[in-house]
């Protein structure tokens, strides 16, 4: 019989039904047995471990393939989809929004693209969206770097459509994402620190120079941390990137999370906001662009881009909540600052017309 | 406010936040972080302390046991380092033991967020009144 592959569309041909590999491009596929029960069990099933990808039913030998995609079919491109709309259910459960269409209703669009013209959906309503593992959760069948590639792409590129699709949990992948991006990162940026130390360290002291308590930074383990030029500073970063990567993960994550709770805006739970945060954090891999100071602003707030744009997507919030569980923390933080230094410049103001009222009086000390 | 408990994986999310406070309590009491001259840049910059100065010395102090210096640092780093430890302990227990864990309803959490926002910002005032002198 022919068999159509769900993730390149294009046939190949086998003798059996279950899950097979794809003569064309590798992927696993299932074929469903058209003798086994093709009931469509209820929306609420608990999700499988895993949602095996799903394959369009066999076609009998020398019938013609079966037509490009249409309603409840993805088209090219899209992600392993979870049952949407393939043919009967296999054993073992449903993914979640269940195999094939809802009974009188419209199959949940797997995809990472916006779905096709003509797709449907509930009149004046949200289109029914079911998760897909991000290509990174399947890098195992992918490959790794093929895997990270198309996921910082979806990521970086398409957030609200990857965002609103991925699975959130586990959230495993999304954290081995974060981490391996922010080190690789971080690890490009000390090697390259360490060539061009001397540079580095010369624009480095100027600025510690301009600083009004720069003198406190002028001659410790953070100026040579920033130039790169200790053997020892330069092993201890690479050592302790992948560690400060993970802190640096929950932390965000943890920050984030506190303002969004704060919003009533994290219905689907902490897991969410640590995979997107987690797969946003693939941005600083810009930062390892040689542009010392730009590459890290661009990378830095295309993260919060990101975030802002994922958190609205994954918790299924508001823009307006979304955005300001993002921006909050660092608009308090400003507002905390420039309190502060208004406190600051209020009392060297009060001092210097201290000064000056007693300048007005010392004409009465005789010359 | 019920409590409900639930069996999870041995290893999850939770587990991840108990390595990351021990990771802390290992770092704050072996490796030699004051003597590595680690700088604010917010503090060279402006001149003030960060929201979050004096939390190395804190965690630190707190590492070998002395409180009062550790509360005297940053009392929010102080509470931190206590807090993650403790947690550390008992989610590592809790995991190795099999143990359920507790889901708090969210409005627990909330609450939970909305005190620790609180004391980074009380601290932070307290830390700007000490760097000025009251």
């Amino acid at each position: 019989m022919i068999a159509r592959c769900a993730h390149c569309q294009k046939t190949f041909e086998t003798d059996r039904y279950g899950v097979q590999t794809c003569t064309h491009c590798g992927q696993q596929v299932l074929l469903a047995d058209p003798s086994a029960p093709a009931a469509s069990p209820p929306r609420a099933a608990p999700p499988p471990a895993a949602a095996p990808p799903a394959a369009p039913p066999p076609a009998a030998a020398g019938a013609p393939p079966p037509p490009g995609p249409a309603r409840g079919e993805p088209p090219a491109g899209a992600p392993p989809a979870a049952g949407a709309g393939w043919g009967a259910p296999p054993p073992g459960g449903a993914p979640p929004g269940g195999w094939g269409s809802p009974p009188g209703g419209v199959p949940p669009w797997v995809g990472w693209g916006p779905p096709p013209p003509g797709w449907g959906g509930a009149p004046g309503g949200p289109l029914p969206v079911a998760e897909a593992e991000a290509p990174w959760a399947r890098r195992a069948q992918l490959g790794n770097l093929r895997a990270f590639f198309e996921t910082w792409k979806l990521a970086l590129l398409q957030p609200a459509e990857f965002f609103r699709a991925v699975k959130v949990a586990p959230a495993g992948p999304a954290i081995v994402f974060g981490v391996v991006a922010m080190t690789v990162s971080s690890w490009v940026q000390t090697l390259y620190g360490a060539l061009w130390g001397a540079a580095t360290m010369g624009y480095v002291q100027n600025m510690l120079d301009r600083m009004p308590q720069g003198g406190q930074l002028g001659n410790t383990w953070m100026r040579q941390w920033a130039a790169g030029t200790s053997a020892f500073g330069t092993v201890a970063q690479l050592v302790a990137a992948p560690f400060l990567a993970v802190v640096g993960l929950l932390l965000w994550s943890a920050t984030f999370h506190a303002f969004l709770l704060l919003m009533k805006a994290a219905p689907r739970g902490f897991e969410a906001t640590l995979t997107v945060v987690g797969y946003a954090s693939g941005s600083y891999l810009l930062a390892a662009a040689p542009v010392p100071g730009l590459a890290g602003v661009v990378a830095f707030v295309w993260f919060l881009a990101v975030v802002g744009i994922g958190l609205q997507a994954a918790q299924r919030t508001t823009p307006g909540r979304a955005w300001s569980a993002t921006l909050l923390p660092f608009v308090l933080v400003c507002l905390c600052c420039c309190g502060s230094v208004a406190a600051v410049a209020s009392a060297f103001s009060k001092g210097l017309s201290g000064l000056r009222l007693q300048t007005i009086s010392s004409p009465k000390v005789p010359i | 406010m019920g409590v409900a408990w639930r069996r999870t994986a041995r290893f999850g999310v939770p587990e991840l936040f108990a390595l990351a406070g021990v990771a802390s309590l290992v770092a704050a009491r072996f490796l030699p972080l004051l003597e590595a001259g680690l700088g604010c840049p917010f503090r060279a910059l402006t001149g003030l302390p960060c929201a979050s100065c004096g939390m190395t010395h804190a965690f630190v102090a707190l590492a070998h046991g002395r409180v009062v210096e550790a509360v005297a640092a940053s009392p929010a780093g102080a509470a931190l380092a206590g807090s993650a430890w403790l947690y550390a302990a008992l989610d590592l227990a809790r995991a190795a033991l099999g143990l359920p864990w507790p889901m708090l309803p969210e409005r627990a959490w909330r609450m939970m967020a909305a005190a620790g926002i609180g004391a980074v910002a009380l601290n932070w005032a307290w830390m700007l009144w000490s760097a000025r002198g009251g």
